[in-house]
């Protein structure tokens, strides 16, 4: 039996180490099936998982606000979520993501691995967009004034932020404005303009924001450049930058839509041969007289209760064989018919004006005002929420043919909505996606039926996605990030590198250090040592370890511990040889005695990385897997292969001579 | 037998007091400078930057410039630490924006930040690991000494085996406040792993002398031999182990240290430096002490 047991042993060295690395049997299977024709089974070649730190990604933990949801549930709520990301995540299709919960102190976190991921902020932004459904109740206690204190905040605030945005006022007027671009690439905390230099575009007098500047524009008669001194709109600060200006005639316009089944926004059932006969028919009867009239009675837009009027009309405001059509016509003019994708038009240009528009660009600087001091929440939770949803679909308005959105609840949902319904007979209900109320119905009868609708204008494409993502999940609780990792590829390869050398050094370090210092038994425990690297490797495929650079740490470690374990008997070995036994029984007594010394001495140091395996953070643990995995292994390794190998040996004449044994004979 | 004229015994109050003298410096060391926490523990955030030609000036200032205290560090060639209070992205997105205006080459190599509930879980996690495993190491010290002994009680193997390895742990503290102070270590969450690693690894090494000790005391007890001689022998026989063991456990992280790159280069000095004092204390502290501590109750 012991005769087989060297020859086993290499065998089982041999398949770790093809299963660690197949490539050269691979190599060698496809080249023999190239040239002779026989087919040999490849092996597995299953990769290595690696993790964020030696392949670059992004490690995110998540946690989630369980405030609203009572204690039992929970768990479950953390699932939900853990849930949800999963599918978020796996919709990013990066390789192997890895989304974790843990439960610690209280606190639910969700930890997401996204390897290979370097745009963080996109990904972020994805996790964080599923949807967070809330039902609210109005809560009938809120004060919307700041208090004297928070009045006092506020004007602290401004002041600082006040000389911030001067200092970067000062500095944008510099070099007359040339770092304009770059300083509201760096400042502006407007992010739709930011990464444009703070570009506006054209806009005049009547815009919401900055119709005030232009009118100072005017008044002051400010030159072009960036103006000295700081705009303040509606409850923003900016500092601003005229480019330039240019007139624009304006019509003023009135128009009637006849429009038809299929047309864009048409909510009249008619056939497109109806619509131009109708609107042909109205052109012959319209003059500027009574195209008002007409309008009001005929019109398919929303503007027939205007008589049809649209007002001044900007370009680029309207669709462009609309807007080509009426910029045609003079003063007093009626079109003909003209055609767009809502249906059919005639348009009459009554007047119009010339207005000036101005280019313009800011850099918006953070600028406190009472609305962020004083949080205002005019809605309160109620138990109600997205994790009661069972499906979302799209439906439509039997009237009107408006796309909207069902939703169906699970039981315990449906019981809360007959419930929240019944108490509220006559109240509003808000129902809440993403913090914004998409709909605020007034509820009319309690409803038991276990199905909600959520009727918003929406497009149906927009419907569409928005069930899509409450099918996907609707995330039970809102959740926030509160730490994040980011390790670029190129830095995770360059550590993969070096781990390597450094493995590689120190299994070669170990390896002369033994043979050079004990000879022969030295060179078993190389071979021994091969072995456990061999195995410790194979072991890691299989149990799917993660290596990490701790990881890899802990194993280049774990060679001086399988070392230790070698030394100890050869150490016996050396005593056992100068009390004057004959090799073959002193290798079987150090064996056997130096096992109670590894078996003790290896304890202490698995009670250690089973201790740091509990800490749980990602660094600690995969040092304590791999140095645990090497613990069991080495033991494995010395006192099998080592012996194996070292009995087999002992029984050889030619390995007995003292040559091969430094300073184990008298 | 062959016999070493070796008596490590005989000075054991040098031995000895060369270890309170690096005990005393460690623990200076640790109240001067203090230790240099990582920001697992704090809470902050740390940007890794390589850029050709920076200043560390410059780039303190472009980062101040978006609202966040900062400090920034060198490290290898064209590396850079920026460290600060923790960020969410938008605010991380501002502060590499701004480090672009001033050195558009510059490319993040890695971003971790770390919230301040997080840094006191992991300092809370990280003591009671440490309070853990020193009740499991207690109890196993117990244990591993459980047979009664002449002429040295078994609790005192324990006490002495407790005393190195706390030899073996306040050794590193003190060599990371001044590594702390002049390269910028930092003691993080990978520290306390390599302190509670050293805990367990070099303990193992005092077990195994003290406990030849013991069967050399059974061995030897009608045998005309001092204390003192036995223990001397017994360390002498536990020699070559601790040694080659203690040499062949530092070559691999030699080479981690030397070619594993920057990242785990302070994790695996701080195991090289708790090894070192583990091999020191099982041969220079524990057993002197225990023959220190037979003499002095026999004069009383």
């Amino acid at each position: 039996m012991k005769k087989f047991a060297v020859l086993a042993l290499f065998l089982l060295f041999i398949g770790c180490a093809l299963f660690a690395y197949p490539k050269p049997w691979n190599d060698a299977m496809h080249a023999l099936d190239e040239k002779t024709g026989y087919h040999l089974p490849y092996l597995p070649d299953l990769a290595y998982r690696l993790g964020l730190d030696l392949k670059g990604g992004v490690h995110l933990v998540y946690e989630a606000d369980m405030s609203a949801i009572d204690g039992a549930s929970r768990t479950d709520a953390l699932s939900g979520v853990r849930d949800v990301v999963e599918r978020r995540v796996n919709s990013f299709g990066v390789g192997e993501p890895h989304v974790e919960t843990t439960i610690a102190d209280g606190k639910y976190r969700i930890l997401v691995d996204l390897p290979g991921i370097t745009d963080v902020a996109d990904a972020v932004k994805q996790i964080g967009e599923t949807p967070v459904l809330e039902f609210k109740l109005p809560d009938e206690n809120v004060d919307v004034n700041p208090t004297p204190e928070q009045e006092k905040q506020i004007a602290d605030a401004q002041k600082t932020e006040r000389a911030a945005a001067l200092d970067v006022l000062d500095r944008a007027l510099e070099k007359k404005g040339a770092n304009f671009d770059a300083i509201a690439k760096e400042q502006s905390i407007d992010a739709s303009t930011r990464d444009s230099g703070g570009y506006l575009g054209f806009v005049n007098s009547d815009d919401p924001e900055y119709g005030g500047y232009i009118d100072s524009l005017t008044n002051k008669r400010l030159s072009q450049g960036v103006t000295d001194g700081l705009y303040e709109g509606t409850s923003r600060i900016h500092v601003m930058k005229y480019i330039s200006r240019k007139v624009e005639t304006e019509p003023k316009a009135s128009h009637i839509l006849i429009c038809y089944t299929g047309a864009k926004g048409c909510q009249t059932e008619r056939s497109k041969d109806d619509a131009l006969k109708l609107i042909t028919d109205l052109k012959a009867q319209a003059t500027t007289a009574n195209f008002g009239d007409l309008a009001k009675t005929n019109s398919d837009d929303g503007s027939k209760t205007q008589n049809g009027d649209l007002g001044y009309i900007a370009k680029g405001a309207t669709v462009a064989p609309f807007e080509s059509a009426l910029y045609d016509l003079k003063n007093g003019e009626i079109s003909d018919v003209v055609e767009t994708d809502f249906g059919y038009h005639i348009i009459y240009r009554e007047s119009s004006r010339k207005e000036t528009y101005y280019e313009l660009a800011h850099i918006e600087m953070p600028w406190t005002t009472a609305s962020d001091v004083v949080q205002v929440d005019p809605w309160k939770n109620t138990e109600l929420s997205g994790k009661n949803i069972k499906r979302a679909s799209v439906a439509f308005d039997q009237n009107s043919g408006a796309p909207y959105i069902l939703l169906e609840f699970n039981a315990e949902g449906a019981d809360l909505f007959g419930k929240l319904t019944s108490e509220n007979v006559g109240k509003v209900i808000g129902i809440f996606l993403d913090g914004q109320a998409v709909t605020t119905p007034t509820v009319q009868e309690p409803i038991y039926g276990g199905s909600a609708s959520i009727t918003g204008s929406y497009s149906l494409a927009e419907a569409k996605i928005t069930a899509q993502r409450l099918n996907a999940g609707a995330l039970p609780v809102p959740i926030s990030v509160v730490s994040q990792q980011t390790i670029g590829p190129a830095l995770g390869q360059s550590s993969l590198d070096k781990s390597i050398d450094a493995a590689l050094a120190g299994f070669i370090l170990v390896a002369l250090f033994m043979i050079l210092y004990y000879r022969l038994p030295g060179v078993m425990a190389g071979l021994a040592l091969l072995f456990y690297a061999a195995a410790n490797l194979a072991l890691y495929k299989t149990m799917g370890v993660t290596m990490t650079l701790s990881g890899i740490a802990g194993f280049v470690f774990s060679f001086g511990i399988a070392v230790d374990a070698n030394v100890l008997v050869f150490e016996r070995l050396k005593e056992e040889l100068w009390s004057g036994r004959d090799l073959p029984s002193a290798i079987e007594e150090a064996f056997h005695r130096a096992w109670p010394s590894i078996r003790d001495g290896n304890m202490t140091t698995l009670i250690a990385t089973g201790v740091l395996y509990s800490m749980s953070t990602g660094f600690i643990r995969g040092f304590a897997l791999t140095l645990t995995i090497g613990v069991l292994v080495s033991m494995f390794s010395c006192m099998v292969v080592t012996r194996a190998l070292m009995t087999r040996l002992g029984k050889m004449k030619i390995f007995r001579k003292r040559l091969f044994y430094r300073g184990m004979t008298k | 037998m062959k016999k070493f004229n070796l008596n490590i015994i005989k000075y054991s109050r040098i031995w000895i007091g060369l270890s309170v003298v690096i005990i005393t410096l460690s623990l200076v060391s640790v109240a001067v400078f203090g230790l240099n926490f990582g920001i697992d523990f704090t809470g902050g955030s740390l940007i890794e930057l390589k850029a050709s030609n920076a200043s560390v000036d410059e780039l303190r200032s472009a980062v101040v410039a978006t609202g966040h205290e900062s400090t920034v560090q060198s490290g290898e060639t064209d590396q850079y630490f920026v460290r600060m209070s923790p960020l969410d992205e938008s605010e991380h997105q501002r502060v590499l924006a701004a480090i672009k205006v001033v050195y558009p080459e510059a490319v993040e190599t890695r971003f971790d930040s770390v919230g301040p509930t997080i840094g006191n879980e992991l300092k809370k996690a990280s003591l009671t690991a440490l309070v853990l495993l020193l009740v499991l190491i207690g109890a196993y010290i117990a244990w591993a000494f459980r047979k009664v002994s002449d002429p040295v009680p078994s609790w005192k193997y324990g006490v002495v085996t407790a005393v190195a390895a706390f030899h073996d742990v306040i050794i590193p503290l003190g060599v990371f406040a001044i590594l702390g102070k002049v390269l910028g270590y930092q003691a993080d969450t990978a520290f306390v792993a390599a302190l509670l690693t050293i805990l367990g690894y070099s303990i193992n090494d005092t077990i195994v002398v003290l406990d030849r000790t013991r069967e050399n005391l059974f061995r030897h007890r009608h045998a005309e031999m001092t204390f003192g001689e036995i223990v001397n022998q017994s360390i002498i026989e536990t020699l070559g182990r601790s040694l080659n063991t203690t040499f062949a456990t530092l070559l691999p992280l030699v080479a981690i240290a030397v070619l594993g790159g920057e990242t785990t280069r302070p994790f695996v000095i701080a195991l090289i430096v708790g090894i070192l004092s583990g091999a020191y204390s099982s041969i220079f502290v524990a057993s002197p002490l225990l023959v220190l501590w037979e003499k002095w109750g026999a004069k009383k």
